[in-house]
């Protein structure tokens, strides 16, 4: 039989009427062959997530769906009532979210989530045995145990396991997995991304795959359709996809990915470099860190939770070094101490040689100034309530700047982003996350700042646009000469952008060293099993094409 | 070319219950300011001449026990009413959301300090509060203001500490701390416009739980003094004799009625309207 499963044609999706109508897709077609991965890649807003939503009849009471053909099964999707849907969804369609917390209801445990499943699909007997049994296959060491835990007291990776569990207990003939691995840390995503596979192959579903990770789409998919603006620009086989891409979308998507993969990174080996780099190591350090503790009061518990655990380290002046670690591992908090956003519970800070381990807020409000953050989230980075052109002024007037010039400052520095004057009216959702992250920089660097912490600056952004946010963060940071402490778990985003790394792993600091020496001979075991993980885009397309 | 402000005004006007709720309140707002000078009766005018005259031309809403015309003395008490309960929630609201947003953003002792008083004044029931304040105060136009003014606090109060711990950890916040701005500024430009929508919204509601609490004050005596007229004394006289002449107590209860509808529509408006987020939506 090697009828399709899934033959959608011209599907579109809108939201709104009359003036305005927003058109989120515009005739879409997708066949999906028995057994077939079919990835769905593309940018933020591109309608990746909807085409899934609008197939499982998951979209909101306000959207406006048509299409002229949507056979799943040789059945018409759109003449189902919804009574008759509701038996299909859930069974033979089922969906894996990227955010796991989110499909579990908190107030029950695991196993009565199976329950809910197992009897959903017929099953009866010993549910609890069946449940454990299923949680074995997805890798839950203590099967049993977990049956009786509550969705918040397991880990983002556990949970994911236990939804594709359930998932899998359906039996459904297609899944759509909406990046079901982007909120995983790496080496648990490749692990859940392996175990994804063996399950699919053994249960013959098919699988319709969003992501916007391209080394896992290539390693994942059969085939891949690349999505932009509503359409699908491109269809075909993985590997010419990512070998011999025919549009134009496809091509500048890959290669803003090669770029940030390749191998040599920035341009930033050169002789001068080098040069500048031994001679910044002669000065003093801008940060001396030693013997760092800090420590957070356990929520449920007496006693305390160490998110950090004796972290010594310099930060030299004008270098960008990179903290490297999973979410858990510390290393947002090690950010944020270094500003004294925390106070240390033991160990020293010192500071341009000023120890500043318990140095009270209102004294160091004099020096705060000089060391400036950029946040992950772009939206939660300014007030909903100030224009872009306020917040900017108000850091320039804390940098006293003559009143009189704030204006014109502001407009210089919007510009210096990449941005025009125009935009200093607006407010933040008025912009786009890239546009956001670029004022964020110009209202660090408005306060002609040391040291900047970018956390996790890029990770919510398109991959289009983060290679554009680094290179102006690295323009930026040459033309001003201010150091920079860049958090990712992003092993090619870390060795794009960063002189040094520190490696962060459960609180501690397992080493640190010049970037180059930390990807070709990495010291630590860890370090070893995630740069294991990590996928080199260039040869997997190597591989595949 | 449209200004910023007139598409704030036009945004305002094409969202119904806003419109609505303000078209209302400027017309009570508009009527006990100018009314009591433009009506032809003085409100605290005796005439035994006319003693309980059903509404008519020369007496709209009527006359009561003293002679005195309804539609002129619930205009003025309106006028007491109205001004006495917005100073009373201004100063709720201005004083709860400085206890809030200081308990919020400091935490530690100083949020113990202040919301254990919120508890301690949340604890009475609000007319028992208001009630023992009057005794404890005396008597006066000025300190019903602040009795009612104390009640409202610890509402003012939780709202803002709530909202204020809500944001205080987001980027934005530690932005302005990396700044260097002193806390005073942090809480006055960060935290207040952002919170300032729940806060909006209460005060409307306050606002009209006020004029009950007031009416109900003045109802038993303890509010505004006769001969000054407010909107519970003209309802307690009416109460009296209102077999015999339903329009004294039927018709300022319709106002009171009226005005607080207008009020609570404005503040659903302003709470649709006030968020940025969600303006694009509507």
């Amino acid at each position: 039989m090697d009828e399709a499963l899934v033959k959608i044609r011209d599907l579109r999706v809108s939201f709104g009427r009359g003036d305005a109508k927003t058109r989120i897709l515009k005739g879409i077609d997708i066949d999906l062959a028995n057994g077939e991965i079919l990835g769905i890649i593309g940018e933020s807003g591109s309608g990746k997530t909807m085409t899934g939503l609008s197939l499982l009849r998951l979209l909101p009471q306000t959207a406006h769906v048509e299409a002229v053909k949507m056979f799943f099964a040789g059945e018409e999707l759109q003449q189902k009532s919804g009574g008759e849907f509701d038996a299909l969804r859930g069974v033979q369609l089922a969906m894996v979210f990227q955010d796991p917390v989110g499909s579990f209801n908190p107030c029950k445990t695991i196993g009565w989530h199976f329950a809910q499943v197992l009897r959903r699909v017929g099953e009866t007997g010993e549910l609890r045995d069946k449940s454990v049994q299923l949680l074995r296959d997805v890798g839950v060491k203590r099967a049993e145990e977990t049956m009786f835990l509550y969705p918040h007291q397991l880990s983002g990776g556990m949970l994911q396991r236990a939804l594709i569990a359930l998932v899998l207990a359906l039996r459904p003939k297609l899944i759509v997995a909406d990046e079901p691995t982007t909120n995983l840390d790496k080496i648990v995503e490749k692990q859940v991304l392996d175990l994804f596979l063996s399950l699919q192959r053994r249960l013959g579903a098919s699988v319709i795959f969003v992501t916007h990770d391209m080394p896992v789409a290539a390693s994942f998919c059969h085939r891949i359709a690349v999505m932009n603006a509503g359409e699908i620009v491109e269809v075909g086989e993985t590997a010419q996809i990512f070998g011999r891409p025919r549009h134009p979308y496809t091509r500048r998507l890959i290669d803003t990915a090669l770029k940030l993969a390749g191998a040599n990174g920035r341009p930033k080996e050169n002789q001068s470099h080098r040069a500048r780099q031994a001679a910044r190591f002669a000065e003093e350090p801008l940060y001396r860190v030693r013997d760092l503790t800090i420590s957070f009061p356990h929520s449920n518990r007496h006693g305390s939770f160490r998110a950090l655990d004796g972290v010594s380290f310099d930060v030299m002046p004008g270098e960008i070094l990179g903290i490297l670690g999973e979410s858990g591992s510390g290393k947002t908090t090690l950010g944020r101490s270094l500003l004294r956003l925390y106070e240390p519970a033991g160990g020293r800070i010192e500071y341009r040689g000023r120890d500043i381990t318990h140095e009270r807020e209102r004294s160091l409000r004099s020096i705060r100034r000089e060391m400036q953050m950029v946040f992950q989230d772009p939206g939660g980075s300014f007030s909903p309530r100030r224009t872009m052109g306020q917040a900017l002024r108000e850091a320039l007037a804390m940098a006293r700047h003559p009143r009189a010039e704030l204006r014109r400052r502001a407009v210089s520095l919007l510009e210096r982003v990449g941005l025009t004057a125009e935009h200093g009216d607006r407010y933040a959702h008025e912009l786009s996350g890239g546009q956001l992250q670029r004022v964020a920089i110009a209202r660090a660097i408005a306060l002609e700042p040391r040291v900047i912490v970018a956390d996790e600056a890029v990770s919510k952004l398109d991959v289009s646009v983060r290679a554009e946010i680094l290179t102006l963060l690295g323009d930026v940071q040459r033309e001003i000469g201010m150091a920079i402490i860049f958090i990712t778990h992003d092993l090619d985003v870390a060795r794009y952008i960063c002189d040094r790394i520190a490696v962060m792993y459960h609180g501690k600091l397992l080493e640190i060293g010049h970037t180059e020496e930390i990807f070709t001979r990495p010291a630590a075991g860890y370090t070893q099993s995630l740069l294991g993980t990590h996928q080199n885009l260039a040869k997997l397309i190597g591989a595949v094409a | 070319m449209s200004s910023p402000f007139r598409q704030k005004l036009r945004r305002f006007f094409s969202h119904r219950t806003a419109a609505v709720g303000l078209s209302i309140t400027l017309f009570v707002i508009i009527a006990v300011i100018l009314g009591p000078m433009i009506l032809p009766h003085d409100p605290e005018m005796v005439d035994f001449m006319a003693v309980l005259v059903p509404p008519g031309f020369a007496h709209p809403l009527g006359t009561d026990s003293f002679g005195r015309d309804v539609l002129s003395r619930v205009l003025a008490g309106g006028r007491v009413s109205f001004g006495i309960s917005f100073a009373a929630i201004t100063l709720a609201a201005a004083a709860g959301a400085m206890m809030g947003i200081a308990a919020g953003y400091f935490r530690g002792w100083c949020e113990n300090v202040l919301m254990r008083i919120a508890d301690l004044l949340f604890a009475f029931p609000s007319f028992i509060l208001a009630l023992l304040l009057m005794v404890l105060f005396g008597f006066s136009t000025v300190n019903i203001i602040f009795a009612i003014a104390l009640v409202y606090l610890p509402i003012f109060a939780r709202i803002s500490r709530n909202a204020t711990m809500l944001i205080r950890e987001e980027p934005f916040i530690q932005a302005a701390r990396l700044m260097g701005r002193s806390p005073g500024a942090i809480m006055l430009t960060d935290i207040l416009p952002n919170i300032a929508t729940p806060l909006l919204v209460q005060a409307s509601a306050g606002l009209a739980f006020a004029i009950i609490l007031e009416a109900g004050l003045s109802f038993i005596g303890l509010g505004v003094q006769p001969p000054t007229p407010s909107l519970g004394g003209i309802m307690a006289d009416g109460r009296e004799y209102f077999s015999r002449a339903p329009w004294v107590l039927t018709m300022s209860g319709l106002a009171i009625s009226f005005a607080l509808l207008g009020i609570n529509l404005l503040g659903d408006g302003l709470r649709d309207l006030t968020d940025p987020r969600l303006r694009e939506r509507m």
